[in-house]
């Protein structure tokens, strides 16, 4: 019988694991490796769910603008309580109510442009949400702030309520062209000629929004309503209204950046607040109805000065780097000089431009903080609220020039 | 497959508790308007609605961000260590 030969002595195998400094060496390296491996993956898990329906969106998918348009019809069923916002300020309170009716507004004209099949749901929802802006509980911050409603007192006035007519003239000229029986159309003539009125007599060309208060981007909804107003019916632009936007591609610009100054002086024009974001990126969405080609200046220069990406998810500083300025009702809170408001804005611009990747990087970030679900078949920001769901609505439809020129008549 | 599961039992309930807390703010803030609790938080407030709102970006970043890495974190521990 084969004797067993005995097992070798065991000796510990000289290397790493022989010594111990490298041992530690190794244990280190494996740890960071499990960090960085970590930190990637929840970057990346949070990219791909924050974008999954940035493309759809994009694109102008038809159950997303559906799903979106069913949630600003729950907004414009909603009671609206003067108690509906509470933000410490009846002005604030009320524009924020105006404000969700406006964005509502345009947001299903836009996707009853894209989709002409959801002309027939959304022209009444429309006329609904321009009965509220009409009624007295909303007109009441305008009305209070200028002691004379801004429709009642119409031609004759003494305040210019550009805010209020602005934004309303804006939401009538694009409801014109969804719903040409519309029985605001004549509302629509009277404040368009009101407002043309009254920016010819300006010493500075633009409105006061409330009484030694004048803000360009307000003013942009206005000169933007015109103008529309006058490619509805197929004629030029007025050399007045042209003149009046030549002034947001100089004059009511920061000449170093190229964003827009958020308030001036009302009598000198002299700017009495920085150029900001939020302002620079509605106006660009405001002027898409007007003039393409503004439009894009503002939306590049607001990239080009404010857009800040970190692990393709995209956020919008509100003010130029260098200007440490404070967050406000326009802006909401600030983190590290990124505002919420202006991000939102900038999806407009993103998608009339055909920025598919800045629209999707931009879009995560708001599914990130929007927090979205559905109910009932509507979509919903549950952070934003009815006024977020409007803003969004409005901006993630916002509709490139090609779709909005198919809408309006050509010139005989 | 199951045993594995079974082993990490408590692990995997921590984050289906934070699920469904996640899920309960959202249908309870579901239609109310917690952008002014947010963007303007003021002493008229209703305190639990800015609790709430709170909660739910808390669960939401937590959810999002910090579970899917610390589950790679806490499965590439050494074997011995992680049960």
């Amino acid at each position: 019988m084969q004797e067993i030969p005995p097992a070798p002595e065991l000796t510990p195998r000289p290397g790493l694991a022989g010594k111990p400094a490298g041992r530690f060496a190794a244990k280190f390296a494996f740890t960071v490796c499990r960090f960085v491996l970590a930190v990637v993956v929840s970057v990346f898990f949070a990219r791909w769910w924050c974008g999954r329906g940035a493309e759809a969106v994009m694109k102008g998918d038809l159950s997303s603008q559906t799903a979106m348009a069913e949630g600003a019809a729950h907004w414009i069923a909603a009671e609206s309580p003067s108690g509906a916002f509470s933000t410490g300020s009846d002005v604030f309170d009320g524009e924020w109510l105006f404000g969700t009716y406006v964005m509502s507004s345009l947001g299903l004209v836009q996707s009853a442009w894209e989709h002409p099949e959801l002309r027939e749901r959304n022209a009444p929802l429309v006329r609904e949400a321009v009965a509220k802006i009409l009624s007295r509980g909303v007109k009441s911050f305008d009305a209070r702030s200028w002691g004379e409603d801004p429709i009642d007192s119409l031609p004759a006035g003494r305040g210019d309520h550009a805010a209020y007519l602005g934004y309303l003239n804006l939401v009538l000229a694009c409801q014109h062209l969804i719903d040409p029986a519309s029985p605001t159309a004549a509302l629509h003539e009277s404040i368009s000629q009101v407002l043309a009125t009254r920016l010819e007599a300006s010493p500075i060309g633009l409105l006061q929004t409330y009484p030694g208060e004048c803000y360009p981007l307000d003013n942009a909804a206005g000169i933007a309503s015109l103008a529309l107003r006058d490619r509805s019916a197929a004629r030029p632009v007025s050399p007045s209204v042209l003149r009046w936007m030549e002034a947001f591609s100089s004059r009511w610009r920061d000449p170093k950046t190229g964003l827009l100054i958020q308030a001036v002086d009302w009598k000198s024009g002299r700017p009495v607040d920085h150029a900001r974001g939020s302002g620079t990126s509605l106006a660009a969405y405001f002027f898409s109805f007007a003039d393409a080609a503004l439009s894009r200046r503002l939306h590049e220069a607001a990239v080009a000065e404010l857009s800040r990406s970190f692990c393709g998810f995209t956020a919008m500083r509100e003010y130029p780097s260098g200007i440490d300025g404070r967050g406000d009702i326009d802006s909401g809170p600030l983190l590290a000089g990124l505002s919420i408001s202006s991000t939102g804005f900038s999806l407009a611009g993103c998608r009339q431009q055909g920025d598919a990747a800045g629209f999707t990087a931009r879009w995560r970030l708001v599914h990130l903080m929007g927090v979205p679900a559905r109910k009932d078949g509507a979509s919903h920001f549950i952070v934003g609220g009815r006024l977020g769901d409007a803003i969004l609505f409005a901006m993630s439809t916002a509709v490139p020039a090609s779709v909005l020129d198919r809408e309006l008549p050509t010139r005989p | 497959m199951k045993a594995w599961f079974v082993r990490h039992r408590p692990l995997f309930a921590k984050i289906a508790l934070l699920l469904v807390l996640h899920e309960v703010i959202v249908r309870t803030l579901a239609g109310r308007d917690v952008i002014a609790v947010l963007l303007a938080p003021n002493p008229n407030t209703p305190f639990h609605w800015a609790v709430l709102a709170g909660l739910l970006l808390v669960t939401r970043l937590l959810l999002l961000l910090v579970v899917p890495g610390f589950l790679v974190w806490r499965f590439t521990q050494p074997a011995g260590k992680n049960g």
